[in-house]
């Protein structure tokens, strides 16, 4: 993997990294079958090690997990399905590297910044890995109402340069953030669109809304007339 | 100008993302979607201004098809090259192969355009008999993140004149000093022939007065008379139409309109070869008219019907609204010629009974009643005679 693509890759995951960094420090202790867990699924998408070493990763935890559980420790079990979980939307995000679909991709980026959002919901008080599941089950019924009071300024701050970072996958090739901000024409527009959402940000909450929806209409509005796509 | 397919997908995508967010209120999905639309439409902006001003020109291009004319079923060779004198960008381009099939080889080619040539080649063929259209060669310019995609036309069809194996005419070649001569070389206005000045050359033998270049025979003063020399030329615009009641599936698989627009391309071959123009109308139900000019190199699609002065028209007379038209066009002054299909005899080669012959009676009727309301010239021919009938058509404009 190049530097580039590695650090294009880091962006686009930031706030995912924010988030399990915050669900890590909720846990009230640290089970090691869920860091096992966490790490197991993590090496999955990155296939740094052989075949065989990453089965042995999966399937030596989950064995031993299920054993576990058959003699009475059900926290081991638990632990291993909490570390599955957390590190569903980092998964997520990598597998957006091989994706040619831009579609696509955004579908999966999205996705996994709802998640992210649902594991900010739960990691509000200190957790333990079946509360976490409880939780992470649960939490989906609730979530549509709860969506818009979920606030977290760093997350917010973090969407910025992930959001830089997945438009740095719509070259066909060199999809690296350096590519996106060597062109002129791209870098004008990343920074007119930041100033334009700045002003659209610091409105009073009512206003912002309205100008959200202007921009979004007028900036659909300007590539149907500007480029005259529809004929 | 346009989004290339990709960022449109992406727009969609992320502007369905955005509603999804609006409805639930969730902040950082609002603005992140918003975001990039808002980064995409002012970057199609910016990106699509250089591109305003790439036009065709800058990009000089040639096709080559051979052979041309073919056979159903042969392979055909297509050849297309670009010689690009905009550079820098990256493309795409492609060529639009209609009902043709590709055999191998690729019809599209994409890149970063860095002034060398680009060639396309590859192999068509067609199982079905007539005019094949091939072409036009697209180019899709786009910008360096590949947002904004500008389309240019580069070259325009090209027909492909495929024949079945057994219709490949011989047609003479010497000129034919007969009353009636062959298609191609007598002097109607509409098959045309015409006479092209070559070159003086001296002559040994007393020639006709009407041949010597007297001009050039008082200039050079060697006494050797010059005679003027002509190539002879079949040029002019032949006009067909094909009417109703051709969209039928014939038994062995082909259509009837492709049959007998095969028939009319092995008798007009001749002509296109040098240099006439063939228009060929169809009628569409509902429509009307359509014209397509076919040129030996070219085919251009025409939107309003040229002025008709003659027109060879073959019909089942099927539709009531054609007939109106032919009833129009012959009291505005054309000269029509109508050739009936009467696929009766076709039809009875497969079968002899009894209610079938019934019914290739009605059919003749059919046709007998609609074709003398129209009071126009006409010619009943089954499918098999159709170029026969048309030749003679052609070759001596007698009264049928």
């Amino acid at each position: 993997m190049r530097i580039e693509e590695l650090v294009t890759l880091i962006l686009i995951c930031l706030p995912s990294i924010y988030t399990i960094s915050r669900l890590f420090l909720a846990f009230e202790e640290l089970n090691p079958f869920m860091i096992l867990g966490f790490i197991a699924m993590f090496l999955l998408p990155i296939t740094l090690f052989s075949y065989e070493i990453v089965i042995l990763m999966l399937y030596v935890p989950a064995i031993t997990s299920i054993i576990l559980a058959f003699l009475g420790h059900v926290s081991a079990l638990l632990g291993l399905a909490s570390g599955y979980l957390l590190s569903l939307s980092l998964i997520i995000l990598l597998s957006i590297r091989g994706e040619e679909r831009l579609h696509i991709s955004s579908l999966i980026y999205f996705m996994a910044m709802i998640l992210n959002l649902m594991n900010l919901m739960i990691s509000q008080n200190p957790l333990t890995p079946r509360l976490f599941l409880v939780r992470f089950f649960g939490g989906w019924r609730i979530f549509p109402s709860y969506a818009g009071k979920i606030f977290d300024p760093i997350f917010l701050g973090l969407m910025a340069p992930s959001t830089i970072g997945f438009l740095s996958s719509i070259p066909r090739d060199k999809r690296y953030i350096l590519s996106l901000i060597s062109s002129h024409g791209a870098l004008a527009s990343l920074l007119i669109t930041a100033l334009l959402l700045l002003i659209a940000s610091i409105l009073p909450s009512g206003a912002a809304w309205i100008a959200c929806l202007v921009l979004a209409a007028s900036s659909s509005l300007l590539l149907i007339l500007y480029l005259r796509v529809v004929k | 100008m346009m989004l290339s397919e990709r960022i449109a997908f992406l727009y969609q995508a992320v502007c369905a993302f955005f509603v999804i967010s609006m409805m639930l209120d969730i902040k950082p999905i609002i603005l992140a979607t918003l975001y990039i639309m808002v980064f995409l439409a002012i970057y199609a902006v910016i990106a699509s201004r250089p591109l305003r001003r790439i036009t065709a020109s800058l990009f000089p291009s040639s096709m080559t098809i051979n052979p041309n004319p073919s056979r159903t079923g042969e392979r055909v060779r297509v050849r297309a090259s670009i010689a690009p004198i905009k550079k820098g960008l990256p493309a795409m381009i492609r060529l639009e192969l209609g009902d043709l099939e590709l055999v191998d080889g690729s019809k599209t080619w994409s890149g970063l355009l860095k002034g060398d040539p680009i060639s396309l080649s590859f192999s068509v063929k067609s199982m079905d008999p007539g005019i094949k259209l091939i072409g036009p060669l697209k180019l899709a310019l786009m910008d360096s993140l590949g947002v904004v995609v500008k389309e240019l036309e580069i070259h325009p069809k090209m027909p492909i004149f495929f024949l079945e194996a057994d219709k490949a005419l011989s047609h003479p070649t010497s000129y034919s000093l007969s009353k009636h001569p062959s298609p191609g070389l007598s002097r109607s206005y509409f098959m045309g022939v015409d006479h092209e000045y070559r070159i003086s050359q001296p002559q040994e033998i007393e020639p006709p007065a009407r041949k010597i270049d007297w001009k050039r025979t008082a200039q050079r003063g060697d006494e050797r008379i010059y005679l003027k020399l002509y190539d002879k030329l079949m040029r002019g615009d032949l006009m067909f139409g094909l009417g109703s009641g051709l969209d039928i599936i014939l038994p062995d698989g082909v259509r009837l309109e492709s049959r007998i627009v095969q028939d009319i391309l092995a008798i007009t071959l001749p002509h296109l070869r040098e240099g006439s123009k063939i228009w060929l109308m169809r009628w569409i139900k509902g429509k009307g008219l359509t014209s397509s000019l076919i040129e030996r190199s070219r085919v251009i699609e025409v939107l309003e019907a040229p002025k008709i002065t003659y027109l060879i028209y073959v019909t089942r007379l099927i539709d009531e609204e054609e007939q109106k038209l032919l009833k129009r066009l012959s009291s505005e002054g054309a000269l029509i010629k109508l050739i009936l299909i009467d696929l009766g005899s076709d039809l009875l080669k497969i079968s002899d009974e009894e209610w079938l012959k019934k019914l290739v009676d009605l059919e003749r009727m059919r046709l007998k009643s609609r074709v003398d309301q129209l009071n126009i010239p006409y010619s009943m021919t089954s499918l098999e005679l159709f170029g026969e009938s048309l030749r003679r058509i052609m070759m001596y404009r007698r009264a049928l």
